[in-house]
């Protein structure tokens, strides 16, 4: 059985497509991540499996839900958007054409998301520090989300999509411990 | 408890100290389904193929499929404990083995490690388990003998330094023995040897390690064991690492002999893998690269010329061509040699020796078939004096097999079939030869020219050999400086030749 990332990524390379001739990026990327929030939603999971429902009617109550909850407008190729999915019974890959969706909107405006982990809450200074060092490195705009995890002990743990840059005391200690037990 | 040598706290300081500790940046991936020792991976973008894969648990693995958003890897050793959402990182190395002669003596696994509780092993060196084989300027032609110390193997298919020789035949029918009488037979002769196992027994290869320091050719052997109990993925690596080590010799102009025991096991193991790896099967559930597993390998094995030594040694070993000599073994199910992996090896090797279960029940040990069996560059690396006097070996075994099947119609003979029958019918029972007995040169020398000049024509068939044994002990008391001789020189000249005839003659005339 082939990967939900495969099969998502047609619809979220043509859904970038879509959105970027029409300068909608933004719009497309929230649109997208209220509907995978709403397909993801384990009511909804029960209707696409439902096999009374038909295609259209699942493509309405997708699009009534995401609308209604957050007061947002789907674009007609958006509505449509949604209508190919419910046909081709792919509803379920939304979370992952969204996250993909994400990926190619940021290489396309050149920025990176970084995930830093820290043991302690970062200062402003610090972390635009940080964050300065990262765009230098990986040679791209960063878009950083702090997290605080106690449990590194100190120091801090980067992800810039798989590259990891470690350099926690829990890494450090773990690393010690495979070099000692060899 | 039991107390570690390693736990010494000068020595953990010291290792403390030395740890780079550095945070650098590195790929890392989260393990998405673990199924019989194949992880899925989803990340690791930068990971290349072949690339080694760190595991928690200090466990690594081998990425061998890369998908646009997943990698395939091949865990080595145990992987009970890695579970869902483990992150795995990329080394960027690929699998290195421990290399050097202070393996020799030892039992490896396919990683290098020591199994055979001896200690650790201080190999100074370590080289990558997968390498290109040299190519063709680099080469020299096969003219060194190895001597396998079997009579039918040396006089009918000679092997040389750098050969590759197939040994084919079904279960039970003296592959290994072949194998290990060729790897006793090698003391004393600058060769050293590795015995890779793989899929066989536990208890096999401790047989075959006994039997080898039996005789005293641990000394200068490395046996780097998969056994079936093993991962499929060290199955699989097995003779590449044992390759890798066999290769320490080969480039440093030095002689090694590899024995591949063997490969049918490899193709299964590698079958596995890549079934799990969702490949698609082919032929006989193989997958399409089934014959490059096996070529790639046997490539390695070559004699290399001075100029790549001296390249490789950075012009420390000047002077000296190197060799690898590789004996594969392929078991056959049913003496079916057109099934896959056996027509492959077939075609890569440089010739086959090929066992039968007929021969082997009719008492025919080595069960070589001499028809089927052939060493296509072996003939110019042929000590002379085998040479001299094996030529006839084979033509008169030829001819035996042709006239037995039709005498066996035929109530009279005329004079001059009965006398060839008579003479096949002797050289066959003459190249039976026990297990972990290997004949010298000089031995093999006597024994081939008696038959030659029909001294053994008159002898029961049944006490051919008992003929054979007392005529060698007889040459070693009278005529110890002869035997020295054909040795020494490798060859028969026309005076040794007048001796030996003598000799021959006086022993002929004791002996009853």
């Amino acid at each position: 059985m082939a990967e939900n990332v495969t099969l998502a990524r047609p619809y979220a390379e043509a859904a970038f497509q879509l959105a970027r001739g029409g300068n909608a990026l933004d719009a497309w990327s929230v649109a997208l991540s209220r509907l995978s929030a709403v397909t993801a939603r384990p009511e909804m999971e029960e209707c696409i499996g439902n096999p009374r429902l038909g295609a259209a009617e699942l493509a309405q109550l997708c699009v009534d839900v995401a609308s209604s909850a957050g007061k947002l407008d789907l674009s007609a190729d958006q509505r449509n958007f949604v209508r190919v999915l419910a046909d081709n019974d792919r509803l379920i890959v939304l979370p992952e054409i969204s996250g993909l969706f994400e990926e190619l909107k940021h290489g396309h405006e050149g920025v990176k998301d970084a995930e830093i982990s820290s043991a302690f809450a970062l200062d402003e200074a610090t972390l635009k520090n940080l964050v300065a060092d990262l765009e230098r490195k990986f040679g791209c705009r960063i878009k950083a989300t702090v997290k605080v995890d106690a449990e590194l002990i100190g120091g801090v743990r980067i992800a810039v999509g798989d590259e990891v840059i470690d350099a926690s005391v829990r890494g450090k200690l773990a690393a010690m411990a495979t070099a000692l037990k060899n | 408890m039991n107390l570690n040598p390693s736990e010494i706290s000068d020595l953990i300081k010291s290792r403390i100290q030395n740890m780079q500790l550095a945070a650098s940046a590195r790929n890392e991936g989260t393990v998405v389904s673990v199924t019989d020792g194949i992880c899925r991976i989803h990340g690791l973008t930068d990971a290349m193929q072949g690339e080694m894969l760190e595991f928690p648990g200090n466990t690594f693995g081998l990425a061998l499929n890369l998908e646009r958003d997943s990698v395939g890897a091949v865990v080595m050793g145990d992987y009970e404990h890695i579970s869902e959402g483990d992150t795995v990182k990329c080394t960027g190395r690929i699998l290195e083995v421990p290399i050097g002669p202070e393996l020799l003596g030892r039992v490896v696994n396919a990683l290098g490690e020591p199994i055979d509780g001896k200690g650790p092993i201080n190999a100074k060196l370590s080289d990558k388990v997968e390498k290109v084989a040299p190519g063709v300027i680099w080469r020299k032609s096969v003219s060194q003998p190895v001597q396998s110390g079997l009579k039918a193997i040396d006089s009918m298919v000679p092997v040389g330094r750098g050969q590759r020789e197939l040994i084919i035949g079904d279960r039970q029918t003296g592959k290994t023995a072949v194998a290990v009488d060729t790897i006793i037979n090698q003391k004393g002769q600058n060769m050293f040897c590795i015995y890779v196992a793989v899929g066989q027994k536990a208890s096999t290869i401790a047989n075959v390690v006994r039997k080898l320091q039996e005789y005293g050719a641990m000394e200068y052997t490395i046996v780097v064991a998969a056994s079936a109990s093993d991962s499929a993925a060290l199955q699989y690596l097995a003779p590449y690492a044992g390759c890798t080590m066999g290769e320490y010799f080969r480039d440093r102009g030095m002689d090694a002999l590899i024995i591949y025991d063997d490969l049918t096991k490899q193709a299964w193991a590698y079958r596995q893998i890549s079934l799990l790896l969702r490949r698609p099967p082919g032929r006989e559930a193989y997958p399409g690269d089934v014959f490059y597993i096996h070529s790639r390998l046997l490539e390695r094995a070559a004699r290399v010329s001075e100029a790549w030594v001296e390249k490789l040694t950075n012009g420390e070993v000047k002077g000296k061509t190197g060799s690898l000599t590789a004996l594969p073994v392929i078991e056959t199910q049913a003496g079916d040699v057109s099934a896959f992996v056996p027509t492959n090896v077939i075609s890569i090797t440089d010739g086959q020796i090929f066992l039968e279960t007929d021969l082997f029940n009719a008492g025919i040990r080595p069960a070589m078939n001499a028809g089927v069996s052939v060493s296509r560059v072996g003939g110019a690396a042929q000590t002379k004096v085998i040479k001299k006097l094996g030529g006839g070996v084979r033509l008169a075994l030829a001819q035996y097999r042709e006239l037995a099947a039709f005498a066996q119609f035929a109530s009279d003979l005329d004079d001059a079939t009965r006398k060839q029958l008579e003479r096949g019918r002797r050289v066959t029972e003459l190249m039976k030869q026990l297990q972990y007995s290997p004949l010298s040169v000089a031995q093999m020398a006597v024994s081939l020219y008696a038959s030659n000049e029909g001294f053994m024509d008159d002898v029961d068939v049944t006490r051919i050999l008992a003929f054979e044994t007392d005529l060698h002990h007889f040459m070693e008391q009278k005529h110890a400086a002869l035997m020295e001789k054909i040795a020494s020189t490798k060859d028969l000249d026309k005076d040794a030749e007048a001796e030996l005839k003598a000799a021959c003659a006086e022993f002929k005339k004791s002996w009853s």
